[in-house]
């Protein structure tokens, strides 16, 4: 693969493939086994039920003990895409510009974002099993603005950015709160209330865009 | 359970030809009266002056379903407490820190018995003790004796200051210390300092807007009980020494104990999720490397291993 962004986790140029960096992730975390630069094309079809020791045999090492089969595996595409204040957040845009996600810029962004979420999720079904109890896809949004989260949803259930039909488990957000308080201010406690208020006004939109999509298993 | 709290001696005043008392310290704001023959004695039917030490002060523990007295631990010569308790462990053994005008002490947790004992600078004490690194920290004085003190935990008996660390002297408004994982804070009303434990030496300074003063009912903050980075600050934070990571088991002790409330733990900085250069999997840290700033996933998933915590990894584009 060559061009702009080819050697991201996950950029166009990924395509319809899952994200390599996070098949790899996946298997080491599932097995213990580093599969270190083995190509991993061959063994696609077969990696949900590789052991450890096949895996070895395939050309990794194991470097670790696995994670506890009682443990699960939440997977997160980057962290706060939507915050130009980060590298991503525009490597986001240019990507999702690029793809023709969307002409505005920092939608195409929103959108990119979802798109290589199902990238990840993919790399994920493809190691786990898309049905595992273990694993816990996330799609990671902002809280004060729930447009996001609903341009995510509509990547995700459009089967031409998701033709796998791969499923979220969870809307994740931060709702941080009190941040514009005046804490010297007479009325503080009110204006921590009322932040708190609006902070759960946010979840409760998201709640709400999550309840109307199919996109959950 | 155990309420425990530090009782406030109600001392009475009844001195009928007192000066006026409009404000604190007085109206000279020394906290010196120009008044004579104050009574000083106490008892029963006696008064007793507010700023004369006294030596049936005490420490309360109530069980928290019964409301039953669990025991009373006497402070010895000492003035009045206005701040919370700080429970702790030190060698095997829980203590309650708490301090009151003239001292700082560490109880038996079980039986009330007291422990040790070492002077501080108050005489309301306001501010209250925080614990970390095992030390106390104390925040106290008026009038240009203002000082935090560092007093090492393990003593015991009347310790006067051979178990003194370290002391800050510093003008201005005294108020509780804040202890979080990266260390002592110490707040005032233009700025947060966080000092090193083990010696007063600021690291870094947080700048304030706003009123500080002493917050009388502010328990010291027992970590996972409030936000904090899981990234570190010291090397020795979370490893050992994440400079040189070895052996099976490179962990600090207290870091573990101090995250053990957490069921799910999300590995952000730890894997430089925000504004990295990394992209390929060749790129990632790997677990033999002593430096482990980003840390190799295989350390992240033996932390969650060792704490039957769920692994939430945030992978993502990095460079532009």
């Amino acid at each position: 693969m060559g061009g702009p962004g080819a050697h991201k986790t996950v950029s166009r140029n990924t395509g319809d493939q899952p994200c390599d960096y996070a098949l790899r992730l996946c298997l080491l975390v599932k097995t213990g086994v580093d599969m270190k630069e083995v190509d991993l094309q061959p063994l696609l079809d077969r990696m949900a039920k590789m052991t450890a020791q096949e895996l070895v045999a395939a050309g990794g090492q194991k470097t670790c003990e696995p994670l506890k089969p009682n443990l699960r595996l939440y997977v997160e595409y980057s962290n706060e895409t939507w915050n130009g204040a980060f590298q991503q957040s525009h490597y986001c845009c240019d990507e999702g510009t690029a793809l023709g996600l969307d002409e505005n810029r920092w939608t195409a962004g929103f959108r990119f974002h979802a798109w290589a979420a199902v990238r990840l999720f993919r790399a994920a079904d493809l190691v786990l099993g898309a049905d595992s109890k273990r694993l816990v896809r996330v799609l990671a949004t902002q809280s004060a603005n729930s447009w996001i989260a609903g341009q995510h949803l509509e990547v995700v259930k459009d089967p031409k950015f998701n033709p796998w039909q791969v499923k979220a488990d969870a809307i994740a957000t931060a709702p941080y709160f009190g941040h514009d308080v005046q804490g010297d201010a007479p009325d503080a406690v009110a204006q921590m209330r009322q932040a708190i208020r609006r902070s759960a006004d946010d979840s409760a939109k998201h709640k709400k865009l999550a309840d109307a999509a199919p996109v959950w298993p | 359970m155990l309420v425990i709290g530090a009782m406030i001696v109600n001392a009475i005043v009844h001195a009928v030809h007192a000066d006026d008392w409009p404000r604190f310290r007085g109206i000279s704001t020394q906290g010196v009266s120009s008044e004579t023959n104050v009574p000083l004695k106490r008892g029963a039917e006696e008064t007793i002056a507010c700023k004369t030490p006294w030596d049936q002060a005490y420490v309360l523990a109530l069980d928290a379903k019964t409301g039953k007295e669990r025991w009373q631990g006497k402070r010895g010569m000492s003035r009045i407490s206005h701040g919370a308790p700080c429970i702790r462990e030190h060698d095997g053994q829980t203590q309650v820190v708490t301090e009151a005008g003239d001292v700082v002490q560490g109880f038996d947790l079980k039986t009330g018995k007291r422990l040790w004992s070492s002077p501080v600078t108050g005489e309301g004490k306001v501010p209250s003790a925080v614990v970390g690194e095992g030390l106390v920290f104390t925040s106290g004085g008026w009038g240009g004796k203002e000082s935090i003190k560092a007093f090492k935990l393990g003593g015991q008996g009347d310790l006067q200051e051979s178990n003194l660390v370290w002391q800050h002297d510093r003008r201005g408004a005294i108020t509780s210390g804040l202890y979080f994982w990266e260390g002592p804070y110490s707040v005032s009303a233009e700025f947060a300092a966080q000092a090193q434990g083990v010696a007063w030496d600021v690291v870094r300074k947080h700048a304030l807007s706003g009123v500080a003063g002493s917050a009388p009912n502010t328990p010291s903050m027992e970590l996972g009980g409030n936000f904090w980075n899981i990234g570190w600050h010291k090397p020795s934070d979370c490893f050992v020494d994440w400079q040189n990571v070895q052996g099976d088991n490179p962990w600090n002790p207290q870091f573990l104990k101090d995250i053990a409330i957490y069921k799910s733990l999300r590995f952000m900085d730890w894997d430089n999720a925000n504004n990295s250069g990394r992209s390929r999997w060749a790129e990632r840290n790997r677990k033999d490397s002593p430096k482990q700033n980003p840390v190799a996933y295989e350390w992240m998933i033996d932390l969650c291993n060792r704490m039957n915590a769920d692994l939430w990894v945030a992978l993502g584009p990095t460079r532009r």
